[in-house]
């Protein structure tokens, strides 16, 4: 990652935040314009299939709401990170409740996995998703981010609560796995 | 097909895929590949892992950014609503802030303070003037009006009869005080206009008046209201 720019942008987004915090609401506009498709991919390839524009409307809401409490030490779009997975945690869990399900392991990654093949044109593609539904949660959410986002080591550390080694790790064991399955 | 050797360089190619690099890392990585089978194709599977990611819808800016708190100067209002695309409506936050700092202000507590002291005083000094045997019936003052309008109830003729005074003198009184309570504040201050000799004519036209109700009563409010008009309990 370019570091210049990452740090640019950062910036940039501080310069809003303050912006937004004396009074002015365009600020807010250009915070939402520049995170929100990233927040929906996030979203996305973190399994999520419905009403992810809500997803993403409350991961700002929450983030606006509480900016006071934003230290400025990951960068805002990892801080937004870090909102939306705990939401789509809390969806989950409520999902979960709703519908008596068991447990949120791999087994039911792989029914969405699978769920989805259908709708993935692509063979390759399909054997990736594949590949990823095999992988642990933990493993698939390290390498969703890091393959499919992009994310840094120590932005997927962040997000997880997690150290940038595990993080490491977890990334490197991943793409192994996927690679074999894809092998066979 | 073994992995490159180099981890360093493993661990970039995602960075690669997604054009995260500075040209000159990105110059480097281009080099390593052409001679690397490993990450050639681990960079092809990146390719793929990225093409195959789940399709994000297309996000609405204008209505994620009607639902977002607004900023003011003594925090933000939140507000509901933006993913219908329905108007704004604040709703409880940490954004409303003056109604507390008004009340967060020695002198408008000081005065609070004097106003309920003040207020139960004079509900003290009612008391006892509506009790008093020789109070004359007009003589009613305006905080016995006032008193008996904000508590009273419900209008209800029959207060007279249902709190029969066992004492005759305060008799007039506690006819006055209910008739104030039943016909509002204007009967009272007519009341004070009127002579002796009305007011005894009025006194036993009242004292002729059928008690009873014509319609049902409420068994409970005039006992509440007498009560509170004026203590005559």
């Amino acid at each position: 990652m370019n570091p210049e720019s990452q740090w640019s942008a950062e910036d940039t987004d501080r310069v809003l935040i303050e912006q937004w915090k004396a009074g002015d609401s365009r600020a807010a506009t250009e915070l939402v314009r520049r995170h929100a498709d990233a927040l929906a991919r996030f979203a996305a390839s973190g399994g999520e299939r419905e009403e992810i524009e809500e997803l993403v409307q409350d991961t700002f809401v929450r983030a606006f709401g509480s900016l006071d409490s934003f230290r400025g030490e990951s960068s805002f779009r990892t801080w937004l990170f870090t909102i939306e997975r705990r939401l789509m945690l809390d969806r989950r869990r409520a999902e979960k409740r709703a519908r008596n399900v068991v447990s949120l392991d791999a087994v039911e990654a792989s029914t969405e996995y699978d769920a989805l093949d259908g709708m993935v044109a692509q063979e390759t593609a399909t054997r990736v998703k594949r590949a990823m539904a095999s992988l642990s949660p933990m493993q698939r959410e390290v390498f969703a981010m890091r393959a499919e986002q992009g994310l840094a080591y120590k932005e997927i550390a962040t997000i997880l609560e997690t150290s940038e080694g595990a993080a490491r790790v977890h990334y490197h064991n991943a793409i192994r796995a996927v690679k074999e399955l894809l092998n066979e | 097909m073994s992995e490159c050797l180099s981890a360093e360089m493993r661990d970039v190619l995602p960075d690669f895929v997604h054009g995260q690099l500075d040209d000159g890392r990105a110059a480097e990585v281009r080099a390593h590949i052409v001679n690397c089978a490993a990450c050639a194709a681990e960079v092809e599977l990146l390719r793929a892992v990225m093409s195959a990611a789940a399709a994000a819808p297309e996000m609405n800016v204008d209505r994620i950014v009607r639902a977002l708190p607004t900023p003011t100067r003594h925090g933000f209002l939140l507000h509901k609503g933006g993913a219908t695309g329905s108007p704004l409506t604040p709703v409880a936050s940490p954004a409303m802030p003056h109604r507390s700092r008004i009340w967060s202000r020695p002198a408008v507590k000081i005065a609070a303070a004097v106003a309920i002291v003040a207020a139960g005083g004079l509900s003290l000094v009612v008391g006892r003037d509506v009790l008093r045997p020789d109070t004359q019936v007009g003589q009613t003052s305006p905080s016995i009006e006032v008193a008996s309008r904000s508590v009273a109830p419900a209008p209800t003729p029959t207060l007279p009869v249902t709190t029969a005074p066992s004492s005759p003198a305060a008799e007039p009184k506690v006819r006055e005080v209910a008739v104030a309570a039943s016909s509002g504040i204007s009967l009272t201050a007519e009341l004070q206009d009127l002579s002796d000799e009305h007011l005894q004519t009025l006194l036993a036209e009242m004292d002729q008046m059928d008690g009873l109700p014509a319609a049902e009563p409420d068994a409970l409010e005039p006992a509440v209201g007498n009560d509170a008009s004026g203590g005559t309990r």
